[in-house]
């Protein structure tokens, strides 16, 4: 693109500025304006603009997907998006639709999300990548490992800008034991590699996950087997009831380093034994959000954050923990469910219906504030959980050609 | 420089002299630049050009003069609602006719904020915009040939050359 003088009649804008505008349109947009010239659509594709891209859209509007069940209503699941002006829309072609498969997110990381298709006809339960704003899926290919039906997954996804790679961690475990086989899915390899369980030895995976500065996170426990005196272990090992009884079980944070491929287990703070832990995002660190349940009258209930500090502090530890937020004593019970701007996003627990039915209220808890506000949303189904997303032209690798 | 000045003058690229004050002129580097090494003292003959038109040049004062007392001393909250609703009444302007030569104003007088504003200006006006809206306020001619179009058109089936 040629610059002119600025003061003759035809004004040709440099690359730049260009550049700059573009980078602020939605990724609908974008996609319908690759046809206007080659040159922009060789820009749409250049992974440096998709880096500033999606820079600018996690700053200005940084959005919530919403994975829903549909009432009264078992298949399929159900995904709704609900955008920075509170503004909720369907989310429509997710790979899943077309069947009556039912799918669950794994995890939603930079535009993309790691979806699990529920096909039961298929164990492990295939793996799919998909960016919702353009459409782009991509299947992941089949895993290496030979499965046996008693095996359980649990599966994270996330992105290292170290490697600039996104991967998928499953890790795998007879029932719901401890952790036996790990493996993992580089978007830049395009296979799957086993790695070293490593410390993740007599650890078992809770299935809820979530990624940030990149890493992939999950609660567990981690068993420490005791030999107690005078008992023979032999030929006990497989009975359940036995493990209950015979195994200190201590409450861990799991951390997967996607650069290094390395498992870190990290002790959690000490929490109310029967408070509900749901995992987060605040300040691009991992965010404990905890739920106490009070009882009717004496104990009200309360939300807590805990943030996780990496890189070493004075204990000597290379981790601490703070409780970075206290809710004021709560008038109905909510429950917590991701943080979103400065904002701990709630569910309340007697769900409110408008005329229509519809289930539409969603409490949004100012951190610096202390505020509680109402949101009314107009969505028809019931939440299960609701992820972080930020739109973005990321791919999901199309050169890769889908194994049968 | 002489710290008693407080106003300067400048001549836009048509050769119509401008007055700027001093603490608005500061929120472009070229011009701070321009305040530190011209002469601008009564007895000084020599008045800097910018290269910018005069209807431009008008509008871009006008921003500066609204932004320096903000840009200089910091703002209450409300201050800043204010003057966000201040930037949307300002930045109703036609794209070819005039946006387009603020884009190119902000970019040459490293004005951040009103580069940014004029940028975000740009998008929102372009959002709903046709591919032949966007070609003709960019002067773009359509480089696809046939079967590329068709190509297109089928990876991505919302696409539209028209």
């Amino acid at each position: 693109m040629k610059q002119t003088a600025m003061d003759s009649d035809v004004l040709f804008l440099p690359h730049e500025i260009i550049r700059n505008i573009l980078k602020r349109l939605p990724v609908k947009s974008l996609i319908r304006f690759q046809c206007v010239c080659k040159d922009w659509k060789n820009l749409m594709q250049n992974p440096s603009f998709i880096v500033d891209h999606l820079q600018q859209s996690s700053h200005q509007n940084p959005s919530l997907l919403l994975e829903c069940k549909r009432i009264n209503i078992p298949l399929p699941w159900r995904l709704y998006l609900l955008d920075s002006g509170l503004q909720v829309r369907r989310v429509q072609n997710s790979p899943s639709n077309n069947s009556s498969r039912n799918a669950g997110i794994v995890g939603s990381c930079n535009g993309l999300l790691c979806l699990e298709i529920h096909d039961f006809n298929q164990s492990p339960h295939p793996l799919s990548l998909w960016n919702p704003a353009t459409t782009a899926v991509r299947h992941v290919p089949r895993t290496i490992t030979d499965f046996c039906d008693f095996y359980n997954c649990v599966t994270g996804f996330g992105f290292s800008p170290i490697v600039n790679d996104y991967k998928i961690v499953r890790t795998y475990a007879v029932f719901y034991d401890v952790v036996t086989k790990v493996e993992v899915f580089s978007l830049n390899r395009g296979t799957w590699k086993a790695i070293d369980i490593g410390n993740l030895k007599g650890v078992r995976l809770n299935s809820e996950t979530v990624t940030a500065n990149g890493a992939i996170f999950w609660s567990g426990v981690k068993l420490v087997r005791e030999k107690k005196e005078g008992e023979d272990n032999i030929g006990l090992q497989e009975d359940e009831d036995y493990i209950e009884e015979a195994e200190d079980k201590v409450d861990v944070i799991v951390s997967f380093d996607i650069a290094k491929e390395v498992f870190t287990v990290i002790p959690r703070p000490n929490l109310d034994w029967d408070a509900d832990v749901m995992l987060t995002v605040y300040e691009n660190k991992l965010a404990i959000l905890c739920d106490i349940w009070g009882d009717e009258d004496e104990i009200p209930d309360m939300i807590y954050l805990w943030v996780l500090d990496e890189g070493t502090c004075a204990s000597g530890d290379t981790w601490s923990w703070t409780k970075r937020y206290t809710s004021s004593p709560l008038s109905c019970t909510l429950d917590s469910m991701a943080i979103w701007r400065n904002e701990i996003v709630c569910k309340p627990d007697s769900e409110e219906h408008d005329d229509k039915g519809r289930r539409n209220v969603l409490c949004m808890m100012n951190l610096t504030t202390n505020e509680v506000k109402r949101s009314v949303i107009s969505y028809c189904d019931s939440i299960l959980r609701i992820y972080n997303y930020v739109e973005s032209l990321v791919s999901v690798g199309n050169n890769y050609i889908e194994e049968s | 420089m002489s710290s008693s000045v407080e106003a300067i003058t400048v001549l836009s690229s048509d050769g119509d002299e401008f007055k700027i004050t001093v603490s608005a002129a500061k929120l472009s580097k070229p011009l701070n630049w321009m305040l530190e090494d011209v002469c601008f003292s009564d007895d000084c003959d020599e008045v800097p050009t910018i290269e910018v038109n005069s209807k431009t040049l008008v509008k871009v004062i006008e921003y500066c003069e609204k932004h320096a007392p903000r840009a200089n001393s910091g703002a209450s909250d409300s201050d800043a609602e204010e003057l966000k609703k201040w930037d949307i009444e300002f930045m109703k302007m036609d794209v070819k006719d005039i946006l387009f030569h603020i884009l190119m104003a902000a970019n040459y007088l490293h004005m951040e904020g009103l580069y940014d504003l004029a940028c975000q200006t740009a998008a929102d006006l372009m959002k709903g915009m046709t591919v032949s809206q966007i070609r003709k306020i960019f002067h773009i001619k359509n480089d696809f040939s046939s079967e590329e179009q068709e190509q297109l058109r089928r990876q991505h089936p919302g696409c539209s050359f028209d």
